[in-house]
């Protein structure tokens, strides 16, 4: 499983981008998990960005969302279900 | 002398831009304003910007009211002028800039996705325990992905402009204001390579439905209609004002008026800080 955590403000689809820099460019074979306890408000774009970037381009095997706002969570299942992806959506 | 409104506003911005094709001027006649919204003063920097992009000369009369005149020194309006050489009738004075950030945000620039990031946090530590907590989150929002299609959609080579301001402190209709603009291309012209020619009425309410965007790709197109959701679910207004458009949406059925072309979009949003009670 890979890791990232969320800073407390995020509204860029540039910010999903840099958080998730770091990981491999094939992620089917593995969990990213992402910790949302420091994160107070997030967007659309940053949130559609994040999904993309760990389930579309790098066809992540699960995204998890860990303690993140319910805000969050509304957008994350919003840009998966957008994305054909729900089914790799997991609400920790 | 034209008979001006006082108040200028989103609705009203219209009535002191003008355009005089003939000498090539544009032109800004602030004489008899009393009072100049976030939004307006947005507009009113936009009006600046994309004369001088179009290489017009600008004429700027500033208001006869020196507590106007005050309020455009402190919101920094001075410092769009300078940056646009504009030829200003009148002086903005000199004030002094007590701690006012719990009430207003300064005219500001912003030309990148960082520059929208900043604000976007800005508005949040501004507002933060000043007004309940989804109003906050969803200007927080409406900052951030109203930033971001500046940056991303809007091609404005002048980046963006934003202004905010808390109006009625302290009262039960206490309320904020944040407006975007820039001079780019407008939504028609965004739209148009993806969705074919449209008037800009249509355009505008083309954009705020869910998935419409000018990038093909299924997850965008969440942005400004979630702005426009979120916003009116609070009891607030947006005023999407671009090309010949203004677009004013709130509670109800939207209206749409026709206004002399700006170049670029300006949008608004203006909350209740404490909605339902």
């Amino acid at each position: 499983m890979s890791t990232l955590i969320a800073p407390k403000l995020v509204s860029s689809r540039d910010q999903a981008r840099e958080l998730t820099a770091s990981l491999p460019g094939d992620l089917s074979a593995t969990v990213v998990m992402v910790d949302c306890s420091a994160l107070q408000p997030s967007t659309p774009s940053f949130v559609d960005e994040l999904v993309k970037a760990v389930l579309v381009d790098r066809r992540g095997s699960h995204l998890v969302i860990r303690a993140a706002p319910e805000r969050t969570v509304e957008l994350a299942r919003r840009a998966a279900q957008n994305r054909g992806v729900l089914d790799r959506l997991e609400i920790g | 002398m034209p008979a001006y409104r006082n108040a200028l506003d989103a609705v009203t911005l219209d009535d002191v831009l003008a355009l005089d094709l003939d000498s090539g001027v544009a032109g800004l006649d602030l004489a008899r304003i009393a009072f100049v919204d976030a939004y307006a003063l947005t507009g009113l920097a936009c009006f600046v910007a994309s004369a001088a992009r179009d290489g017009l000369p600008v004429r700027v009369v500033l208001p006869e009211e020196p507590d106007v005149r005050s309020w455009l020194s402190r919101m920094h309006f001075g410092d769009a002028l300078e940056a646009f050489d504009v030829h200003v009738v009148g002086d903005l004075p000199r004030v002094v800039e007590r701690d006012r950030r719990d009430a207003l945000i300064e005219l500001q620039r912003f030309k990148d996705a960082h520059g929208s990031d900043r604000l976007a946090s800005f508005v949040w530590e501004w507002l933060e325990g000043g007004a309940d907590g989804e109003v906050v989150n969803q200007l927080f929002e409406a900052t951030g992905e109203l930033g971001a299609n500046v940056v991303e959609h809007a091609g404005s080579p002048s980046g963006g402009f934003v202004t905010a301001q808390r109006y009625k402190a302290g009262t039960p209709d206490e309320r904020i204001i944040v407006a975007v603009g820039d001079v780019g291309i407008g939504i028609r012209e965004s739209l148009r390579p993806r969705y074919g020619e449209m008037t800009d009425d249509v355009a505008i309410a083309r954009a705020v439905q869910w998935n419409v965007s000018r990038v093909p790709d299924k997850g965008r197109g969440q942005g400004l209609p979630g702005v426009v959701d979120g916003v009116r679910g609070l009891g607030g207004t947006v005023w999407i004002r671009s090309g010949v458009a203004l677009r004013t949406i709130a509670r109800g059925r939207p209206t749409t008026v026709g206004v002399s072309r700006l170049q670029g979009t300006i949008v608004g949003a203006r909350l209740p800080c404490r909605p339902g009670r």
